[in-house]
């Protein structure tokens, strides 16, 4: 998939965060970027658009992150959407939760630009390319 | 391997504690805010505590303790520092500087209960709050054991604050 044509979504109620990542994003080369601060309002964003990928906070207020990744993998038209999970929540549990709710990754905060680099080629790469994903 | 869970070992305010608060803060703000904290000094269970004007706060709980760690700095400090980080203006107490030390003060937690964890403890975490005002100090109402970093950085200095009291 060209960068240009990517479509990011960027969720996470921390400004700082939601900043930093879109900067990231920017001069990685991708232009489509949008940004939530809930969980909700990312929701009624996702149904509203047509994202390739979701950077997604785990904890917000109101309908938190795992809500999300729970609600777009279970609705058939949403589900192929990749959804990378950020959080400071390290434990190996929340990452099996995660990963087992549907999220497609899980990024742990303090993250590098490498790293966000390194996962959004990868997953953005499977959607364009989805025998790779099923095929490894 | 699993590790097995220490639910009866309550946080030592020692070396150990002291070197991975270092790293957690270091980490945290040169992969984030491209910032480099030096350690100037540690001082235990002080006399005076820490004098701040903006400070995140985040409960630890577990089974044998309870505590907090919390993170202050001057309103002037902090907000040169998020100005450089958001490439523009932050004069006011809003979002950007309200958010940017809670979690600041979230992922050092993190970070701090991840070393924990690896060695058999379990905390639990709490959401960070924020205090905001001239001069406050944070005190826990009972009698807390305590350890204050004070670090420094081009833009001010700034402390990190632990307090523990073990449950009867």
């Amino acid at each position: 998939m060209m960068k240009q044509n990517a479509r990011i979504l960027i969720v996470d109620d921390f400004p700082m965060i939601r900043s930093l990542l879109k900067r990231c994003l920017i001069s990685l080369g991708y232009a489509q970027i949008d940004e939530a601060s809930d969980g909700q309002q990312a929701w009624n964003m996702i149904v509203a658009g047509s994202y390739d990928l979701v950077f997604l906070d785990w904890n917000m207020p109101g309908v938190t992150g795992i809500e999300v990744v729970e609600k777009c993998k279970s609705t058939p038209a949403y589900a192929n959407i990749a959804i990378i999970m950020i959080s400071a929540e390290r434990e190996r549990g929340n990452v099996i939760r995660a990963m087992k709710a549907g999220a497609n990754d899980y990024i742990l905060k303090p993250f590098s630009a490498a790293l966000i680099s390194e996962k959004i080629e990868k997953h953005l790469n499977k959607v364009s390319n989805p025998s790779k994903a099923v095929n490894g | 391997m699993s590790t097995a869970i220490k639910q009866d070992l309550s946080l030592s305010l020692d070396q150990k504690l002291i070197t991975r608060c270092e790293e957690a803060v270091q980490e945290t703000f040169l992969t984030l805010m491209g910032v480099r904290p030096r350690l100037l000094n540690v001082v235990h269970n002080p006399n005076k505590r820490t004098v701040s004007e903006i400070s995140g706060v985040i409960g630890i709980v577990q089974n044998s303790m309870e505590g907090t760690i919390s993170l202050g700095f001057s309103q002037e400090a902090l907000k040169r520092m998020m100005t450089d980080f958001y490439q523009q203006p932050v004069d006011n107490m809003d979002d950007n500087l309200i958010g940017g030390i809670s979690e600041l003060t979230n992922i050092i937690f993190g970070m701090i209960k991840e070393n924990y964890s690896n060695d058999g403890h379990q905390f639990k975490m709490c959401l960070p709050i924020v205090v905001v005002g001239n001069n406050h100090s944070v005190f826990s109402a009972l009698s807390a054991d305590g350890v204050i970093l004070y670090f420094s950085t081009d833009y001010g200095p700034f402390t990190l604050e632990v307090m523990s009291v073990k449950k009867v």
